[in-house]
């Protein structure tokens, strides 16, 4: 499902290189669960960007599906990304000025839903997550585990076959984690979707079906 | 997507009021400039109705004299002018003559309408001295000083004034008491004798009666080589014919040209400031699209990351302006729009056309929209290109 070969990630400035990330080989399959953990620095979100095609590696090649993107244009990695990726951030990063449900549609506005369409699909989204009763309100008037059962319902609207989540539960208590992984494993479980998701919780870490732990940008077992 | 920004926009209201508000007064100011600017050169490029190359205007105080010593003397000063060779043609005039600062006005009746309209007094040789153009019937001439009702010759904005399509070669008019008073021989189109940027306005010219007590004016059409030599030898001819009297020329291109400045500078003044206020609001559309893009380069990053293209976000975001910007825009438009559907200033002195309000609101629209169209391309287009990882990382 996603194939990382040879991965390189160097930070350049005027004075200093910095290797974020080295030599990097991993395999997903389809349906798993994996959690990437390390110390803060290491790496681990920016192996997440790159899954997601957000940033380049220096050096290295992304297979997803079996397909590679060094030829990709901005408008195809775009559609990709649409398509088959679902992004969940620490810090939710839901757009303010939007409601829940029209945060929850932003994906589907970069595809050709209509209307009343997307407001379904957002809708049973936001059911999948438990706050059909907060559609209406607004980013600021949520807690923060409400907001990253928000982000979660924007992630999986488009029914994407990936998550890439970025330390989902960093921001919340324990419970309020517990039930955000939960919603995860659920998605993993019963819709097959793979996810990867990048953490510092040892005990969520210990609920997914594989454990890659890196340091320093390099990968260790 | 068109809903979206929309949703946007409303949701961001409290945000986006000073911007649209900001617009709008720039509308307004524009507008107001944009039709002052249009009228000018509207009337600028209306025809003059005369030609002032080589007319030189003396002017003449009699003093003490009489009619009868003013007209002897105005008689030989004339047939001394139609001996000089660098004169082509001569008239005596009244006062009121072109980029003077002389006016003299009437009233005219007709059909229970009334007009002022400017009245000319001036001689037969004047339609050559100014090349007037005559559009119908006949010019004034020398028999005419016999006839009962006085012979007019009318322009063609107070044939429109006065008496619409009616045909009105010798029509005869009436005064206060119902007496014969002129009798129409000739239309003329323009005079307009207060210069190029000043509205075309009803008149009608006389003959110069011969009992006048002051000798009024005379414009003279030299030829082009004549120079201050001849202007020097004239002079003194003159004073020589009538040593009481005092003379003083003036040329009708050097007047112009002072009456021309008088009203270019207004203008230029007008159109500096308008153009100070314009880059000063480029300068804040600027400024709050900088600061809106600074403030939401997590959402940038966020929407990159969702499936948006970077021309889909370059375009979003100038959408997102060119949308408060027409919010502005129909607002400031309904209020500019009250002015030629009440045909404000449509009457004396001002004349504005209802066309010329509609084009200052279509030329102030296009300025607006060009503005922001170049004001919010370039942030946004910076933001477009931000990378989705570095904009992700903002909080």
């Amino acid at each position: 499902m996603i194939k990382l070969s040879q991965i390189e990630k160097v930070y350049t400035t005027k004075t200093i290189e910095t290797l974020a990330l080295n030599n990097i080989n991993l395999d997903i399959m389809k349906g798993e669960f994996v959690s990437i953990m390390g110390p803060s620095g290491c790496g681990k979100s920016t192996l997440l960007n790159i899954m997601g095609l957000l940033d380049d590696p220096s050096t290295g090649q992304v297979e997803i599906n079996g397909e590679s993107f060094a030829r990709f244009s901005d408008k195809q990695l775009a559609k990709f990304r649409n398509n088959t990726i679902g992004f969940i951030f620490q810090s939710y990063h839901l757009i303010n000025d939007l409601s829940v449900i029209d945060n929850v549609e932003l994906p589907l506005l970069y595809r050709n839903v209509s209307s009343s369409e997307r407001r379904k699909l957002a809708s049973e989204a936001l059911e999948k997550v438990g706050l059909a009763n907060r559609m209406k309100h607004f980013p600021s008037q949520l807690s923060g585990g409400q907001k990253q059962r928000v982000a979660i319902a924007r992630a999986i609207v488009g029914r994407p076959q990936i998550i890439l989540a970025d330390e989902p539960t960093g921001n919340l208590d324990s419970v309020m984690g517990n039930e955000v992984m939960d919603i995860l494993l659920k998605l993993n479980e019963q819709e097959d979707t793979t996810i990867v998701m990048v953490t510092h919780d040892e005990s969520m870490a210990q609920k997914t079906h594989r454990l890659i732990r890196l340091f320093d940008g390099s990968q260790v077992n | 997507m068109i809903k979206h920004i929309f949703l946007m926009i409303w949701n961001q209201k409290g945000r986006n009021i000073g911007l649209l508000l900001e617009i709008f007064f720039s509308f307004i100011v524009l507008f107001a400039v944009s039709t002052y600017i249009i009228y000018q050169y509207n009337i600028y490029h209306q025809n003059l109705g005369f030609n002032y190359e080589n007319i030189w205007m003396l002017q003449m105080d009699a003093r003490e004299s009489n009619a009868k010593e003013i007209a002897q003397t105005k008689d030989q000063i004339a047939r001394y002018l139609k001996q000089q060779t660098e004169i082509q043609s001569f008239s005596y005039s009244s006062n009121n003559m072109p980029y003077g600062s002389s006016t003299s006005m009437t009233v005219l009746n007709h059909n229970g309408k009334e007009t002022n309209p400017d009245y000319f007094q001036v001689e037969p040789s004047f339609l050559e001295t100014f090349q007037l153009e005559l559009m119908e019937g006949r010019w004034l001439k020398e028999d005419d000083k016999a006839a009962n009702a006085i012979p007019i010759v009318i322009n063609s904005e107070l044939k429109k004034e006065l008496f619409e399509d009616e045909d009105v070669i010798n029509l005869e008019l009436l005064d206060d008491e119902g007496n014969t008073e002129f009798k129409i021989v000739g239309i003329l189109d323009q005079f307009k004798f207060q210069g190029e940027f000043s509205p075309a306005r009803a008149g009608f010219f006389r003959l110069m009666p011969d009992s006048l007590n002051y000798p009024g004016s005379m414009m003279l059409k030299i030829q082009p080589n004549a120079g201050a030599a001849f202007e020097a030898k004239m002079m003194k001819q003159l004073n020589k014919m009538a040593g009481n009297w005092s003379f003083n020329i003036s040329y009708m291109e050097e007047s112009r040209k002072s009456r021309l400045r008088e009203t270019q500078v207004p203008i230029i003044v007008l159109m500096t400031i308008c153009g100070f206020l314009l880059f000063n609001v480029a300068l804040g559309l600027f400024g709050i699209l900088w600061s809106n893009i600074n403030k939401r380069k997590a959402e940038i990053g966020i929407r990159r990351a969702m499936g948006a293209t970077k021309n889909g976000l370059n375009w979003q975001f100038i959408g997102e302006m060119m949308m408060i910007c027409t919010f502005s825009l129909v607002l400031s438009t309904f209020f500019a729009i009250q002015l030629p559907l009440l045909k404000v200033f449509s009457g004396p002195p001002f004349f504005i056309s209802v066309w010329i309000y509609f084009l200052a609101i279509f030329v102030s629209i296009l300025i607006i929209y060009g503005i922001v169209l170049i004001c919010s391309y370039f942030p946004s287009r910076q933001a477009a290109q931000l990378h989705p990882a570095v904009a992700l990382h903002e909080e």
